[in-house]
């Protein structure tokens, strides 16, 4: 009689929970609408150790999302300028401008000039070191004549050495033509356009929405002018990409799987209610999945609701088991609870173990989804124990559909005990190959794949406009300003021979902008030659200057230091190269166009104490690779705690329940090495879960050995499972889709072997 | 408001002001590949009280690119081509910029090459365009239309039938005047002249 109390006042607490949770939600709607993410870095692991790194990488990735750049193609330079008139009209109305530096050129000639003889050009330093005073004459004679401009009047840069200095800072291809810009690659020309977001502060719907209507634009332009082609690149795509696509997703996974689900059930029951029951518990537990996340969270990944789509499969499977219990059956419903809990328990606890392993990864995205189906599951499985008794006036039959299933018996009637041994040995040996064939792969495409045109769009940007690697780059560091920069001097001489050889295609160093006081010293000692052999004297007779210029060029060069530096423009452009921490100083050195992985290795051998390397997907790969091994780990261990758990309770019958799971894991590997799906850590994942789902079968089977309703229960279950994560097959997200087709084949064969190695009555 | 419409008036005015001031203007250029003159230039630098005055000969060919050739005070070679501008001085290079490093030598050859072959069409795509055109001729005030990294602040054209004189204001406030005789259009340079691109 407590016990029935107990459970009533659970049953109330728990169904004034979620009313008060649906109370909640249908105030907090636009709150809770707001809360979902399609961040794509939520799939990157959270950095272990390298805060500096991570710092450096969300520098850039922060800069690069406001800022998009469309490059336009065409055989006719004069087709291309008209289809930039075409696509600024149609910008006009959205939040997109024309990103411009807003460095004006006299305004860094101003501020470099009081250093010029400490700035200077390798070349130049050559020159001065290697040319007579003659030459220097004749020079500057000829700059003062010819009609070449330059940033710099002549009398404050009579060699134009400063000149020459800031033109090797503006090492980019991309130059004006008229009031556009363009580039020129291999006898091509594009007109480039780099845009900004004019307002940062735009939310995801509304970017999604201006990337669509910039697409629109573009798809326009190119009808109206079919011979030019535009090419786009930036985040903003990705990101809106990315959202379109697990949008649609979620609705065609989400429809089939509740297709099935309640397809499966219609069959089965052929009852209004139990339809109403699922379809309610289902509802459940999607309430308490997604607003627990958005408790836990502060955003809810769009991934994992595209993930949670497989919960519908999952919740309906603890509905089965209460339903087909009931199935020609005369126990009272408090009866029933008692005699379905165990099963029912166990098989919860296996699940949730299974799911505990997602939580446990860095990657925010799965310990998210683990939170999400974890949620679900419990509220479900309430669900089920404390309100299906109460439709105790429901009574079901057997239907020719239920007993079409009957077929399926334990050990599928193979009686026949050579065949039955040929059959193990089969699936022994099937299950040893896959075990000696694996071959695990740790490529970050694992994790998220972008449309093909998009990435190949972007390559093509990002070649064309040499714009840096995001994710390959050297930190240095120093003591000092001065240490750092040296050390990036450093860096640069070893980059020059790369350099040269085009593997890779430039570089971005703060030390360009600010030499070391080394280097800068070194050059006025170069400079000093043509104040001592009085070049400037003869100069100033035959232009006939003041005095007072001879005097004024002659002084010693100023030293431009780190600090002066600092307050420049110019320092304001390149901030995100420089960071201070811990009382030390780091700088980054960005790289472009590196040609191939060769190249990336001789980069990572690159450098001293004082330079280090980040590539950021080798990291990544690293971590994928560590996390698979120790869940492969976790997963055998699990196995054994799982073994040990169940063999207190059924003996030696016990090896029913674990080995077809750890067969079926073994054969799914051969299936998938075979198929040549790559085997990752999302896979290894999979595994895990099956160790929780695949175990529940046996467990059932063991549990009600004389009970043909449950082969009928654990039958229509794998199904369910089947559907719902076997829809994930068809994702496009790579870590969707591994985790679909492993679990694909991993249920049906753990169902399969379950039954055939179940225990005969 | 009414500033903005006002200003909206002007742009639009001068913009179809300019479009029938250049079609007399490329009515009456000559367009030809080829041009050969003499030059006079002065300059007159900041902060430098000589006038610098040179003269010589000039040769556009407007696929390779601009020869300008000083004979006075002392002789010196300006090539600009697509791929490089060079300063030669007595047989000395004195200065070398590659297009290859610094794409913007390319803008430069385009600005001047419109200039001196009077292509208006290319002036047009490069310049903002102010002017008159008289029957004793035309003259154009020029602005390039990106300030960016421009060094040119204004360019003065005058001219009939070709380009008599250019007034070049750089930013830095140099100013450059050249005069030009002898201008013929031609169909091609000679062999000799154009050998001199190479």
């Amino acid at each position: 009689m407590k016990q029935l109390n107990l459970i009533k006042w659970l049953a109330s607490s728990f169904l004034l929970t979620t009313v008060g949770l649906l109370v909640w939600a249908g105030l907090n709607f636009t709150y809770i609408s707001h809360q979902i993410d399609n961040d794509l870095m939520s799939l990157l692991p959270k950095s272990e150790r390298d805060t500096k790194s991570e710092k450096v990488i969300s520098r850039i990735t922060k800069n690069g999302e406001n800022s998009l750049v469309l490059i336009i193609g065409s055989e006719n330079l004069d087709e291309s300028l008209k289809a930039e008139k075409l696509l600024q009209d149609n910008f006009k109305t959205l939040d997109l401008r024309q990103s411009n530096s807003n460095l004006d050129l006299s305004d860094i000639a101003n501020f470099y000039l009081p250093y010029k003889g400490s700035l200077l050009t390798t070349e130049d330093v050559h020159q001065l070191n290697n040319n007579s005073s003659k030459f220097w004459y004749d020079k500057s004679l000829s700059l003062a004549y010819s009609f070449s401009g330059m940033a710099f009047s002549w009398k404050d840069d009579p060699f134009g050495l400063l000149s020459d200095w800031l033109g090797s800072l503006a090492r980019t291809k991309v130059r004006p033509y008229g009031s556009s810009l363009i580039i020129e690659d291999s006898g091509s020309t594009y007109v480039v356009m780099p845009l900004e977001l004019s307002n940062p502060d735009l939310n995801m719907g509304q970017r999604n929405a201006l990337a669509q209507s910039i697409i629109q634009a573009i798809d326009k332009t190119q009808q109206d002018l079919p011979s030019i082609k535009i090419q786009k690149a930036g985040v903003l795509f990705y990101a809106s990409a990315t959202a379109l696509k697990a949008e649609a997703e979620i609705s065609i996974i989400g429809i089939i799987s509740a297709i099935a689900a309640l397809g499966l059930i219609t069959l089965a029951f052929r009852s209004l209610v139990a339809i109403g029951a699922v379809f309610l518990t289902v509802c459940i537990a999607f309430l308490y999945a997604f607003l627990i996340c958005v408790f836990i969270y502060p955003k809810v990944y769009l991934l994992t609701l595209a993930f949670g789509t497989s919960l519908i499969g999952m919740s309906v499977d603890y509905c089965l088991y209460w339903l087909t219990g009931s199935i020609d059956d005369t126990k009272n419903p408090d009866e029933r609870r008692r005699y379905l809990l165990p099963g029912m328990a166990l098989a919860l606890v296996t699940t949730v173990i299974g799911y505990a392993f997602l939580s446990a990864t860095p990657f925010p995205v799965l310990s998210q989804m683990a939170v999400f189906s974890v949620s679900g599951l419990i509220a479900a499985w309430l669900c089920v124990v404390l309100f299906f008794p109460m439709l105790s006036q429901v009574q079901f039959k057997k239907n020719s559909f239920s007993r079409a299933f009957g077929v399926i018996k334990p050990g599928f009637g193979i009686t026949n005990l050579f065949y039955k041994f040929a059959l193990s040995a089969l699936l022994i040996g099937a299950g040893v190959y896959g075990a000696i064939t694996f071959k695990g792969t740790d490529n970050i495409r694992a994790l998220a794949s972008y449309d093909a045109n998009l990435v190949a769009e972007q390559a093509m940007v990002s070649k064309l406009m040499g714009l840096p690697s995001p994710a390959q780059f050297f930190i240095i560091s120093g003591n000092s300003p001065d240490e750092a920069l040296s050390a990036t001097e450093g860096l640069i001489q070893q980059l020059q021979p790369l350099l040269q050889s085009h593997q890779i295609s430039n570089f971005q160093a703060i030390s360009s902008y600010a030499p070391s006081l080394e280097t800068q010293k070194k050059n006025g000692e170069s400079y000093a030659k043509l104040v001592d052999e009085k070049v400037l004297q003869k100069i100033s007779k035959t232009m006939d200057m003041p005095d007072s210029w001879v005097n004024s060029q002659t002084q010693p060069s100023q030293i431009l230091t780190f600090e002066e530096f600092e307050k420049s423009p110019i320092f304001g452009q390149l901030k995100g190269l420089w960071f201070k921490e811990d009382g030390k100083y780091f700088t980054v050195v960005l790289l472009s166009g590196i040609c191939d992985q060769s190249t990336i290795d001789q980069l990572s051998r690159m450098g001293g104490d004082s330079i280090a390397w980040v590539n950021k997907p080798e990291e990544i790969s690293g971590i994928f690779k560590r996390y698979r091994t120790l869940f492969s780990i976790l997963i055998g261990l699990g196995y054994i705690i799982t073994f040990i758990g169940i063999s207190i309770r059924y003996k030696t019958e016990a090896w029913r329940a674990i080995a077809p799971p750890v067969l079926a894991t073994f054969i799914t590997i051969a299936i998938l090495s075979t198929l040549g799906e790559p085997i990752g850590l999302l896979s290894i994942l999979a595994f895990a879960l099956l160790l929780g789902v695949g175990t529940d079968y046996g467990i059932f089977l063991l549990q009600y050995p004389a009970d043909d309703r449950v082969t009928f229960s654990i039958t229509i279950g794998a199904l369910m499972s089947l559907v719902s994560f076997g829809t994930l097959t068809f994702s496009h997200v790579p870590a969707l889709h591994s985790f679909g087709i492993t679990l694909l084949f991993g249920i049906s064969l753990s169902w399969a072997l379950t039954i055939f190695f179940a225990k005969k009555e | 408001m009414n500033k903005i419409f006002l200003s909206l008036l002007l742009i639009f005015s001068t913009t179809s002001f300019a479009q029938d001031l250049l079609g007399e203007i490329r009515q009456s250029v000559v367009n030809t590949p080829a041009i050969k003159g003499d030059f006079h230039q002065t300059r007159t630098l900041v902060g430098v009280n000589k006038k610098l005055s040179s003269e010589g000969y000039f040769l556009v060919d407007k696929s390779k690119g601009i020869l300008w050739v000083t004979e006075k005070p002392f002789p010196q070679t300006i090539k600009i081509t697509q791929t490089e501008l060079q300063i030669q001085n007595n047989s000395q290079v004195v200065m070398r910029l590659n297009a290859d490093s610094q794409p913007a030598i390319k803008y430069i050859n385009e600005l001047l090459l419109s200039i001196f072959s009077g292509n208006m069409q290319l002036i047009e795509q490069m310049f903002d365009i102010n002017g008159q055109s008289t029957k004793q001729g035309w003259s154009l005030r020029l602005t390039p239309k990106r300030s960016g990294p421009s060094i040119l602040k204004t360019v003065d054209l005058k001219g009939k039938t070709v380009v008599d004189s250019v007034t070049f204001e750089t930013s830095t406030g140099d100013l450059t005047q050249i005069n030009f005789s002898k201008v013929k259009p031609l169909d091609t340079l000679s062999p000799d002249e154009a050998a001199k691109f190479n």
